[in-house]
């Protein structure tokens, strides 16, 4: 995927909003970026699904606990292409 | 490996029940009055010590530490036993009971750096025991046995018990049983206590950010209850409470859940780190299992759903009876 960071983390960003909308039967356009995870209602194992589908999308490890750690969309997506230096 | 347990009972001191089964007393319950039963301890703890080791670091202290910004695991671990030490004012005192004593790392803070003359253990796995027991230390006392079944001989200075009390209840108890169990846990603490003791506890438990029945029906916790930690359910604080009505106040309550998460994340980093390792020792398979069970409590303890509470109780006097 080519484009600047930011515009890299927005793709990324994008893209677990439809997850998160998926995963609670919503439109992705009512998936705030930046309220917390854990606000959204979904369990432990919800979390740890959403990390499986994130690790085959980026293709690398995502622990769970970084959904704590990183805790809203846009935290998480940004991190998450500073990480890989550019190359999500 | 765990030795067997005619081995093992000929290291434990003469005082143990190992010994007083010679003589015709019950030493380990087939199930516990309450709680969870020798079996289900043993289905958790006497995995081998050496696979525990990889992850839990060389003190094998299973429990949430107490965190300082800059702490090592060892380090919060180390802050951890002495905050109960501290709570129950054991220091310098003669008799300190442990109930629930793991690997005895805590027993060994208290004789080893605290001055205490004689702490006494108790544990329902024999793993365990056989671990503290090889030690050799004249001045800890490990004994195969619940509290249910514990007869000091002796009042004790102080108690303390540290990741314990989340098995004294099981899955399928209702409230008035789980209360009923920790009442009979407290008062038995109240009248082992010289009356100036301390009790200092330390238990996870439900929080508040979600009702005890949805967390009993989500898929995280049925995997924590089959596969992990059977015939245990952990308790809520308003069990708590109540269990001490007429037997203990509470001094002082913290709620450090966020110690626990962060304790369960260097577990998990640790345990992945050492998996090609630790899938020597117990198989692939378990080493996935554990994987997701500190995943499950890191999340639950990060978002509110398990609390870690450390609580310092005073025993409350016993009505007094002309003679």
């Amino acid at each position: 995927m080519e484009g600047t960071i930011l515009s890299r983390a927005e793709a990324l960003a994008e893209w677990m909003r439809r997850e998160i909308a998926a995963l609670l039967e919503i439109g992705p356009e009512r998936v705030p970026v930046d309220l917390p995870f854990d606000r959204f209602g979904l369990d432990s194992v919800a979390v740890v699904k959403l990390s499986a589908s994130l690790t085959d999308h980026l293709r690398r490890d995502i622990d769970p606990v970084l959904f704590y750690e990183h805790p809203t969309i846009g935290d998480l997506a940004h991190q998450l292409v500073q990480l890989e230096g550019g190359h999500a | 490996m765990p030795r067997t347990r005619r081995e093992m009972s000929a290291s434990l001191r003469a005082s143990s029940p190992e010994a007083n089964a010679a003589h015709g007393a019950a030493f380990i319950p087939r199930r516990a009055p309450s709680g969870s039963s020798a079996g289900a301890i043993r289905h958790h703890y006497d995995v081998a010590p050496s696979f525990y080791r990889l992850w839990l670091g060389e003190g094998l202290v299973y429990s949430g530490a107490l965190w300082a910004e800059r702490d090592t695991l060892d380090d919060a671990q180390r802050r951890k036993l002495d905050h109960h030490v501290a709570e129950s004012s054991a220091a310098g005192k003669r008799r300190v009971l442990d109930i629930g004593c793991g690997w005895g790392a805590l027993l060994a803070r208290l004789v080893g750096h605290h001055g205490v003359q004689e702490a006494v253990g108790l544990t329902l796995s024999p793993s365990q025991a056989d671990w503290i027991a090889r030690r050799h230390d004249p001045r800890v006392d490990v004994r195969l046995e619940s509290w249910a079944d514990h007869r000091p001989t002796e009042p004790y200075d102080a108690i303390i018990s540290i990741g314990a009390f989340e098995h004294f209840a099981k899955t399928e108890d209702d409230d008035g049983q789980k209360v009923a169990s920790y009442a009979e846990f407290f008062q038995k603490c109240r009248d082992w206590l010289r009356p100036d003791g301390r009790l200092s506890l330390q238990t996870f438990a439900y929080g508040s950010a979600r009702r005890r029945e949805a967390g009993l029906s989500s898929e995280a916790t049925k995997f924590l209850e089959e596969q992990i930690f059977p015939e245990t359910d952990p308790p809520r604080l308003a069990n708590i409470a109540e269990a001490i009505e007429g037997t203990f106040e509470i001094v002082r309550l913290r709620n450090d859940r966020l110690d626990y998460a962060r304790t369960c994340r260097e577990w998990l980093d640790r345990l992945k780190a050492h998996r090609a390792e630790a899938a020597i020792e117990v198989g692939e398979e378990t080493v996935a299992k554990y994987e997701r069970y500190l995943t499950y409590s890191y999340i639950g303890f990060r978002t509110g759903r398990l609390d870690l509470y450390r609580i310092t109780l005073a025993p409350v006097p016993k009505a007094w009876t002309p003679t």
